[in-house]
């Protein structure tokens, strides 16, 4: 969905933006009404939808993998969670047929980048660490139904969302020929004599309360603004995406692990410290609210799919 | 949910997930929607609530009463009941019976034998005894994960789950679910939560008919079997570090791991350079696999056992093991000569170091369930344990030469676990058993490369007369070859006359060979690669292409081919007067049989100067075969045999062993010689790279089973003698 706007539309709009009245209503760190929902996909190991303000919906799924690697080139741990983003060609006009596949690429370094000392941010991610020569691989899919703005930000939600979701098997590791490890699916009941996959597996999940958190700061008009509708991002002067992750537990203060300015646009020092502020400010709020969701949130029962 | 699906029996809809792990080691979640129904029997025959939801087989007879605590009841069996004791379930005083789903699925897996005979009570021989209750599906008794029974196993949970139900479902008809376990554990722990739960035993042991004895009997007879149904066999591997620590340390040895040709389940590990070897048997080889690199460790001293000296055949032993019993692997663990005499050094396999594992020709066993996915095979090297794999296609492999290989060894599996690769034709073909032959003894037999042909001489070849390099024309002299009939690579040639009234010239010729086949071409990395000539019954498997193999360096009669040739003058006393060494270019008057050889020799009629020559030869070869038996050379006698060929059809029609006359140790006289002095003047020339082959003397080690055999008939070597009395 392109806008365009007349002068006197985006006049209209700027100088409200400034006022911190935009044309929903809202103040200039307002989000729209954020929806989150874990749960959604059975056949993933984690998953989460989140739309924005009813319009922006994305969806979030996790495939873990086992992986084997060669430990004598690889003494150091990696980063296990690796990101993809598609848009989906429904998302809006501008991603039909092949037209979203750069984005998708250019959002998913990102998360990358933000992400890359997840193994010092998220405190038991190095568990997926289960031997020397084998470790789970964390694949987050996140695919875009429809864009109404500020998708970056939503997906940083749903990413979060889905890693709480996320649930990894528990092994045991028992030596192998020729100094590997056979590795078995932990499963604390005896069986019995029953098939061995119906008996329960153990699982574990991550610690997600660190995960960094995107958002991005428009500046329009000399006011700077979160989540941003489509309207908005035409009179956007600049932008930043910034990542951030709480430097303690109590989301007061807050590192930033990756910023990046999307379109064009000349920034100020000044204004990127700015936006910066507006940028803490807005997540000290999100990520309240996200915790207190991920902690209480019920899920929907089989088949109360949205998909159906 | 829409009342239309509810009208239809559907309760509600829940997700089922599951977790498992596949061959090739990947993790998969199935996540599967599992409708859950109103609509399922629950079997007994005068209930109002299913009477119209199938056939109600129970109790339309009542069990024997007398046996146990309650009245009316319906038996619910565990699967471990139904793995042990499924040939009980026969007698028809074991009746009213249910079996949920989970144990049938259960059965299913864990073994093929139980499941066969379950599946055919339930729905053929005996339906009238047993009813299958789908508790999964049922919407009151499906497997939730419920905290409830915390101490139970999963298979104990999901069986106790549906008797509850089914006790409060028969509540106003005054029958009892009542669930019978295999063990006294799995009965005490659910007792706890469940009060009508009795062992198979007990409840047999109630019954108050003749028949029980008999079934008590047979129960005896499975008791002390099948226990190891789902557990691990073989112990866990040391890990790598814990190896190699003990490597440093000295309490774990590595060395092959050799099965013994005469016992498959024993071998032996030669730990050290003076031949220390380790006693492996049964279990304790532990997943090892004959040439494996293991890690042994010896066993305490009381755990010694002595081998069993007898000759067992895994072909002949499991004969009758087909493919399907994999739920019964019993490994009738070789009785352990407990017999405190004679033991020895008994070791276990504590770790692999470094598998030998190829690919494997043999052929599929013959599998008793139809359709089966699941078979044995049964590799042609029989030191090679037998393999699982998968397939679907077994019928038409079941006739075929297959080839298959090894992808691991599970340690609750007796077999190691493989996969089909290919078929090679088949059995019983003659292509296909050669292939088998040639396969099995990793020999390339692949037709030669272009590079390879590329480095032969032109189809025309004919000796270069100026050359630069030396070489003495030996064309006049009347030169002879003698091989075995059909031979088509004349490798040497003899030739001998007489220069002085004592004194004889002999020569020995071999083809030059090196004078086609440059060091570092592609033909010779190819000969190296392939060392020798292999001679199967029907054909042959050149070293080198046959251009030059039976053409340009085959001593053909009559043509002239490059030799290197070695020149003696000795007198009649075969004594060496002196010896040349030279390049030649010869010409064979004629190339003999061992046969024709000895008929000229024998015939006086014979005069020209082959026949001469070969007289001559005969006499010094016997002069100088008295000489070396003198000195004490040994006599190795390995029978050679020959194949009588029908080469129409290309049918071998019978073997014999090769006959032997005096022309074959006439030629094998003078080879000799030729060896040794050649060997002499390399010796001279190269002392620094002369390869020459020494046999040290033999370690008292070695002669121990010579010695121990002997010895009490007290003919044996006490000390054995110098190494002349050894080979070589």
């Amino acid at each position: 969905m392109e806008v365009h706007l007349s002068d006197d539309e985006k006049l209209f709009l700027i100088t409200g933006a400034e006022a911190d009245v935009r044309n929903d209503g809202r103040g200039c760190l307002d989000f729209r009404q954020i929806v989150l929902e874990r749960g959604v996909l059975a056949n993933t190991n984690g998953s989460c939808r989140v739309q924005l303000g009813r319009t922006t919906d994305v969806l979030a799924g996790i495939k873990l993998e086992l992986e084997s690697y060669d430990p004598t080139t690889e003494k150091e741990p990696k980063q296990p969670i690796h990101f993809y983003v598609d848009f989906s060609a429904n998302a809006s006009t501008q991603f039909a047929g092949k037209g979203g596949d750069n984005y998708g690429e250019e959002l998913a370094a990102t998360f990358q980048v933000a992400y890359a000392q997840a193994l010092n941010i998220m405190p038991n991610l190095k568990e997926t660490q289960i031997a020397e020569g084998s470790r789970w691989k964390i694949y987050v899919d996140v695919s875009v139904l429809q864009w109404d703005g500020s998708v970056a930000d939503a997906i940083s939600l749903a990413v979060i969302g889905a890693l709480s979701d996320l649930e990894i098997p528990e092994v045991d590791i028992t030596p192998d020929d020729g100094g590997k490890v056979t590795i078995t699916l932990r499963r604390p009941k005896k069986d019995g004599n029953m098939r061995d996959e119906e008996v329960p597996v153990a699982m574990w999940q991550l610690d997600v309360l660190r995960c960094p958190l995107l958002l991005t700061v428009s500046k329009i008009g000399t006011a700077n603004l979160v989540d941003c509708t489509p309207e908005e991002d035409n009179c956007v002067r600049s932008q930043l995406l910034i990542g951030l992750t709480s430097s303690g537990d109590d989301f007061d203060e807050f590192d930033v692990t990756c910023m990046k300015q999307v379109g064009g646009g000349l920034l100020e020092m000044e204004s990127v410290e700015d936006m910066l502020e507006v940028a803490k400010k807005s997540a000290r709020g999100l990520h309240k609210v996200l915790h207190e969701r991920i902690k209480t949130e019920e899920y929907r029962k089989p088949g109360y799919s949205f998909l159906l | 949910m829409d009342l239309n699906i509810k009208q239809s029996g559907i309760h509600t809809c829940i997700h089922h997930t599951s977790y498992f792990k596949n061959r090739s080691g990947r993790v998969y979640k199935r996540a599967a929607e599992r409708y859950l129904r109103t609509d399922l029997s629950c079997g007994y025959a005068h209930c109002k609530d299913c009477k119209d939801l199938g056939t109600n087989p129970l109790l339309k007879s009542e069990n024997p009463t007398k046996n146990s605590i309650v009245g009316k009841h319906v038996l619910v069996i565990d699967s471990t009941c139904m793995i042990r004791f499924h040939d009980l379930f026969d007698s028809p005083l074991l009746k009213n019976i249910i079996i949920t789903q989970t144990v049938w699925e259960g059965v299913k897996a864990k073994s093929v034998p139980a499941y066969k005979k379950m599946n055919s009570l339930c729905y053929d021989e005996a339906r009238d005894r047993f009813h299958v209750f789908m508790n999964e599906f049922h919407y009151q008794t499906f497997s939730e994960e419920s905290g409830k029974f915390e101490d139970l196993s999963r298979g104990e949970e999901l069986l106790l789950s549906t008797v509850l139900f089914l006790s409060s479902h028969w509540k106003d008809d005054g029958v009892t679910p009542v669930v019978i376990c295999s063990d006294d554990e799995s009965s005490k722990r659910m007792k706890k939560y469940f009060s009508n739960v009795v062992t198979l035993r007990e409840y047999i042991h109630g019954f108050d008919d003749a028949e029980k004895k008999c079934l008590l009997d047979q129960m005896a007879a499975y008791e002390n079997y099948g226990t190891a149904a789902g557990n691990t066999i073989f112990d866990e591997y040391l890990s790598h570090d814990r190896v190699m620590d003990g490597i440093a340390s000295g309490t774990i040895k590595r060395g092959n791991f050799n099965v013994s040709r005469e016992n498959y389940r024993e071998a032996s590990v030669i730990i050290d350079d003076q031949l220390t070897t380790w006693f492996i048997t049964g279990k304790h080889c532990n997943r090892a696999i004959n040439g494996d690199v293991v890690a042994v460790q010896l066993l305490p001293r009381e755990d010694w056992v002595a081998p069993e000296k007898m000759i067992r055949l895994r072909d002949v032993e499991e004969y009758v093991t087909t493919a399907d019993d994999m739920g019964n692997e019993e490994d009738g663990e070789p009785k352990s000569k407990k017999a405190k005499k004679n033991v020895v050094p008994t070791a276990k396999v504590v770790g692999i170091i470094k598998r030998n594992w190829r690919q494997y020709c043999g052929m599929l066993l013959p599998s008793s369930v139809k359709g089966a996915k699941r078979h044995l095979f049964c590799p042609a090297e029989r030191l090679i344990p037998r393999i699982r794999i998968e397939t679907e296609q077994a019928d038409t492999l079941s006739q075929k030469r297959i080839v298959v290989a090894i992808d691991h060894w599970p340690r609750d599996s007796k077999y190691p676990m493989g996969h089909y690769v290919r078929s090679i034709g088949e059995m019983g073909s003659r292509e296909t058993e050669n292939e088998v032959l040639l396969l099995e003894h990793d020999i390339p037999h692949a037709p030669f490369s272009e590079q390879v042909l590329d480095c032969l001489p032109r189809e025309n070849w004919i000796p270069d007369l100026t050359e630069k390099t030396p070489r003495v024309d030996l064309r006049h002299l009347t030169i002879c070859s003698v091989d075995p009939l059909g031979c088509t690579d004349i490798d040497d040639a003899l030739h001998c006359t007489q220069i002085q009234d004592d004194l004889f010239e002999v020569g020995v010729h071999i083809a030059d060979v090196t004078h086609f086949v440059r060091p570092n071409t592609a033909i010779d990395d190819e000969a190296s690669l392939r060392g020798t000539t292999v001679y199967l019954c029907d054909r042959r498997i050149d070293m080198l292409p046959a251009l030059l193999s039976s053409n340009l360096c085959s001593l053909r009669g009559e043509e002239e081919r490059y030799a290197f040739s070695c020149i003696w003058t000795m007198t009649s006393n075969a004594d060496i007067q002196s010896v040349k060494y030279h390049k030649s270019l010869i010409k064979s008057k004629a190339a003999l049989t061992y046969e024709k050889a000895q008929e000229i020799i024998d015939d006086s009629r014979e005069t020209n100067d082959i026949a001469k020559g070969l007289r001559f030869l005969m006499k010094l070869s016997k002069v100088l075969n008295a000489r070396r038996t003198g000195c004490g050379a040994l006599t190795l006698a390995s029978s050679e045999v020959r194949f009588d060929m029908d080469w129409e059809s290309r049918t071998p029609k019978k073997v014999m062993e090769k006959q032997h006359l005096d022309t074959h140790s006439m030629v094998e006289e003078f080879m000799l010689l030729a060896n040794i002095s050649v060997a002499e003047k390399i010796l001279a020339e190269f002392p620094d790279c002369a390869l020459l082959r020494r046999h040290p003397v033999p370690l008292k080690e070695s002669y121990k089973p010579l010695v121990e055999k002997t010895y009490p008939k007290s003919l044996g070597p006490k000390d054995p003698g110098p190494s002349k009395y050894w080979p070589g």
